[in-house]
C-alpha cells in the first residue's frame, strides 16, 4: 500500500490530504478543504473523499476536533502533585478540561461536577501505596453523583479494585489505569491517556454522521489534539536532528502549544521544584484564540495589546473585535485589519508560550545566588512551528519579537525560548499527519519535517 | 499499606545536600520507604508531599542556622492540612552559636517537633526511635 488519506474534521472546515509513502516518508499529493457540514458529518467527509481521488480501497485515517475534544473533570488531592498531573494527563489526551477539584469533594463540588456535565471525571489522588483518606472520601461522594461520565481512575493503585467495584455497583462506569504519579513528582499518564481516547471513541462516534464515517472507512477518529501530540512524540523520536522544539497550534477559539524537551537543571545553582514536566507537553489556553476567543485575548493580552495597538487606533481594534465576535468567519482585509490579527496573533503566542514554560525564581542563600525552577526551561528550544488557520496561511507572520524575555531585574524570570528558528506549517498538514502516526509513525515524522517552510533562520546568528 | 512512609528534606535556603543523601540512604536501609525532596524545600512541600504518600513521619534537616525561623509554623500548618498526627522529626545545625543543646530541644519541641536531634547523633538510634514512635 503506497497510498494514504488522512482527513480532519475541524468546527468550521474539514481538511484532508492524499499522501504518498515515499522513501520513508510520506508526500502529500493533493490537498482539499470543504466547509464541515455540521448537521451530517458525513455528507462533507465523503464530498471531500472524492475530490481527494484516492484510489479504491486506498486506506483513510480522519480525526475529530467534535466539541473541541472531551470535556474532562480532573480530580486530585494536592494542587500542585496529583491534580497538577491529572490536568496534565487530560490535555495530553486531547481532552477540555471544564473543572478540578483538590482534595475533598464537597456536596457543593457534586452540583458543581452535574452542571458541568463532563464526558469523563478523571479521577486521581494518592501515590501508590500512599494516600487512602481523601481518595475514598471521594469515591463515597461519586457514588451519588447524579449524571453518567465515565470514571477513570488513576490515583494510588492499592485502592483501584474496590473504587471500580463501588463505583460500578452504584451504576456508574468506571475503569481503572496506573497511577498517573505513581511516586512523588513521578508522572505516568500513559495508561490513564490510552484510557481516555477509548472513551472518546465511545462517546463521540455516535450522532451527527460519524458512525457512518466509521461504518464505511472501517476506522475510528483520533482527537485532532491527540493526533497532534503523537505527531510532537514521532519527530521526537524519529527526527532527532531537529532537535528541541515548540509547536503552536493557534485556532479561533484556543492556543495550543506543544513542546519537546527535556526538563533539566543545567547547572548546580539550579534547584528544581515540584512535578517535573514530561518530555512532550500540551497546554491549551482557552482565552487565547484569534475569534471566538478574541475578546478574552485582548483581555488577558491588554499590556501588550495596549502596547503594540497605540492610542489612536483603540477604537478602530474595537469595532474589529466587534465584528469577528459577530462574523467568525471573517478574515481581515485592509491592512489596518491584518495589523490587528497581527496584534491578536503576538498576544495569542506571547502569554501561551509564557504559561506553557516555566519559571526561575531568584533567591540568595548562604552559597550565594540559586535559582528555583518550577516547570520547563524552554530557553534552549531552537525551533518553533506555527501551525493552525492564522499561523499556516500568513506567510509573513514571526513570532521572533513577541517572546522577548523579561527585563532582567524581575525576580521571577519565564524560561522562553531565546534564539530561535521559526517554521510555517504552511499547508495545514500537521493534523494530517498526525492521523496517521498509529501505523506510520516513522513517516509521519519525517513527513512533518518536509511540510515545514522556514520562515526566519535564527540559528545562523548563532552560529556566527 | 506500607505503614512506614517518611518525608525526608532540607529546609529554607538550604543547599546542603550531602547529609541529606546520607539519611536517605540510612533511612532506606533501616526498612523505611523514603520519600526524599533534597534540598530547599519549603514547609507546604513537606506537607503536599506527606499527603500525596499517606507518610506518617516527616524529617527536617537544617544546616545553615537558620532553622529556628524556617521550621517555625510547621505543626500549625501540618493541623490546618489536616495532618494533626503525623509525626516531626528535625535535626542539624538548627541554631548559630554556642547555645545549649537543652535549650534549643526545648525551643523546637514547644514549637511541636515530636523530637530534635543534634548534627552528632547516630541515625540507627534515630531510626530505631521512630520505628518506636510508629508502632506507638
Amino acid at each position: 500500500m503506497d497510498t494514504v488519506t488522512s482527513i480532519d474534521i475541524g468546527s468550521t472546515w474539514t481538511k484532508g490530504a492524499r499522501f504518498r509513502v515515499k522513501d520513508g516518508r510520506l508526500i502529500p499529493v493533493c490537498r482539499e478543504v470543504v466547509p464541515t457540514t455540521v448537521d451530517h458529518l458525513a455528507e462533507g467527509f465523503f464530498g471531500l473523499l472524492s475530490r481527494l481521488k484516492g484510489p479504491k480501497g486506498a486506506p483513510v485515517y480522519f480525526s475529530s476536533s467534535a466539541k473541541g475534544g472531551l470535556a474532562i473533570a480532573a480530580l486530585g488531592i494536592v494542587p500542585e502533585l496529583t491534580l497538577k498531573a491529572a490536568k496534565l494527563t487530560a490535555l495530553s489526551a486531547g481532552g477540555r478540561i471544564t473543572s478540578v477539584f483538590p482534595y475533598k469533594l464537597s456536596k457543593r463540588h457534586l452540583e458543581e461536577l452535574e452542571q458541568a456535565n463532563p464526558d469523563i471525571i478523571l479521577f486521581s489522588g494518592g501515590t501508590d501505596g500512599g494516600n487512602e483518606t481523601y481518595v475514598l472520601h471521594n469515591l463515597a461522594m461519586l457514588k451519588s453523583l447524579a449524571i453518567r461520565p465515565v470514571v477513570i481512575y488513576a490515583g494510588n493503585e492499592v485502592l483501584a479494585d474496590q473504587v471500580c467495584e463501588e463505583l460500578s455497583a452504584a451504576g456508574h462506569t468506571a475503569v481503572a489505569t496506573p497511577n498517573l504519579m505513581p511516586e512523588v513528582d513521578r508522572l505516568a499518564p500513559e495508561g490513564a491517556r490510552e484510557e481516555i481516547r477509548k472513551v472518546f471513541l465511545d462517546r463521540i462516534v455516535h450522532g451527527k454522521g460519524l458512525d457512518e464515517i466509521v461504518a464505511r472507512t472501517g476506522r475510528s477518529p483520533l482527537p485532532t489534539p491527540y493526533a497532534m501530540f503523537s505527531l510532537v512524540e514521532a519527530m521526537r523520536r524519529h527526527t532527532p536532528d531537529f532537535g528541541d522544539f515548540l509547536l503552536l497550534d493557534m485556532g479561533g477559539a484556543t492556543t495550543d502549544v506543544y513542546s519537546s524537551t527535556m526538563d533539566h537543571a543545567s547547572d548546580e545553582r539550579i534547584i528544581l521544584r515540584g512535578v517535573k514536566d514530561p518530555a512532550v507537553k500540551r497546554t491549551v489556553e482557552g482565552d487565547l484564540g484569534m475569534r471566538v476567543s478574541a475578546r478574552a485575548t485582548a483581555k488577558s493580552g491588554q499590556a501588550l495589546v495596549d502596547w503594540l495597538l497605540g492610542e489612536e487606533r483603540k477604537a478602530g481594534f474595537e469595532a474589529f473585535l466587534d465584528r469577528i465576535a459577530r462574523e467568525p468567519d471573517y478574515l481581515g482585509e485592509s491592512d489596518e485589519e491584518q495589523e490587528f490579527d497581527f496584534i491578536l496573533a503576538s498576544a495569542c503566542i506571547h502569554h501561551a508560550v509564557r504559561r506553557h514554560a516555566g519559571t526561575f525564581k531568584r533567591t540568595f542563600t548562604a552559597s550565594g545566588e540559586t535559582f528555583i525552577q518550577t516547570g520547563k526551561d524552554l530557553r534552549h528550544v531552537t525551533r518553533l512551528i506555527g501551525s493552525g488557520g492564522y499561523l499556516s496561511s500568513v506567510p509573513s507572520f514571526t513570532p521572533m519579537d513577541v517572546l522577548q524575555p523579561e527585563a532582567e531585574r524581575q525576580e521571577t524570570i519565564a524560561l522562553v525560548p531565546q534564539a530561535f528558528s521559526y517554521y510555517r506549517d504552511k499547508d495545514y498538514l500537521l493534523p494530517l499527519l498526525g492521523n496517521l502516526v498509529p501505523d506510520f509513525e516513522r513517516e509521519a515524522a519525517r513527513g512533518a519535517l518536509a511540510a515545514l517552510e522556514l520562515v526566519h533562520d535564527g540559528l545562523a546568528a548563532i552560529a556566527d | 499499606m506500607p505503614q512506614n512512609t517518611i518525608v525526608l528534606g532540607v529546609i529554607g535556603a538550604d543547599c546542603h545536600a550531602v547529609g541529606n543523601k546520607i539519611l536517605e540512604r540510612i533511612f532506606t536501609e533501616e526498612g523505611f520507604r523514603v520519600v526524599n525532596l533534597g534540598v530547599m524545600v519549603s514547609q507546604d512541600e513537606f506537607i503536599d508531599a506527606a499527603i500525596e504518600t499517606g507518610a506518617r513521619a516527616i524529617l527536617v534537616s537544617s544546616l545553615y542556622g537558620q532553622g529556628e525561623l524556617d521550621c517555625d509554623g510547621l505543626r500549625d500548618r501540618c493541623v490546618e492540612r489536616g495532618l494533626e498526627d503525623i509525626l516531626l522529626y528535625v535535626g542539624g545545625n538548627l541554631v548559630i552559636g554556642k547555645i545549649d543543646y537543652d535549650e534549643t530541644e526545648a525551643k523546637f519541641k514547644a514549637m511541636g517537633y515530636n523530637r530534635v536531634f543534634r548534627p552528632s547523633v547516630d541515625l540507627h538510634e534515630v531510626a530505631q526511635l521512630l520505628r518506636n514512635d510508629l508502632a506507638a
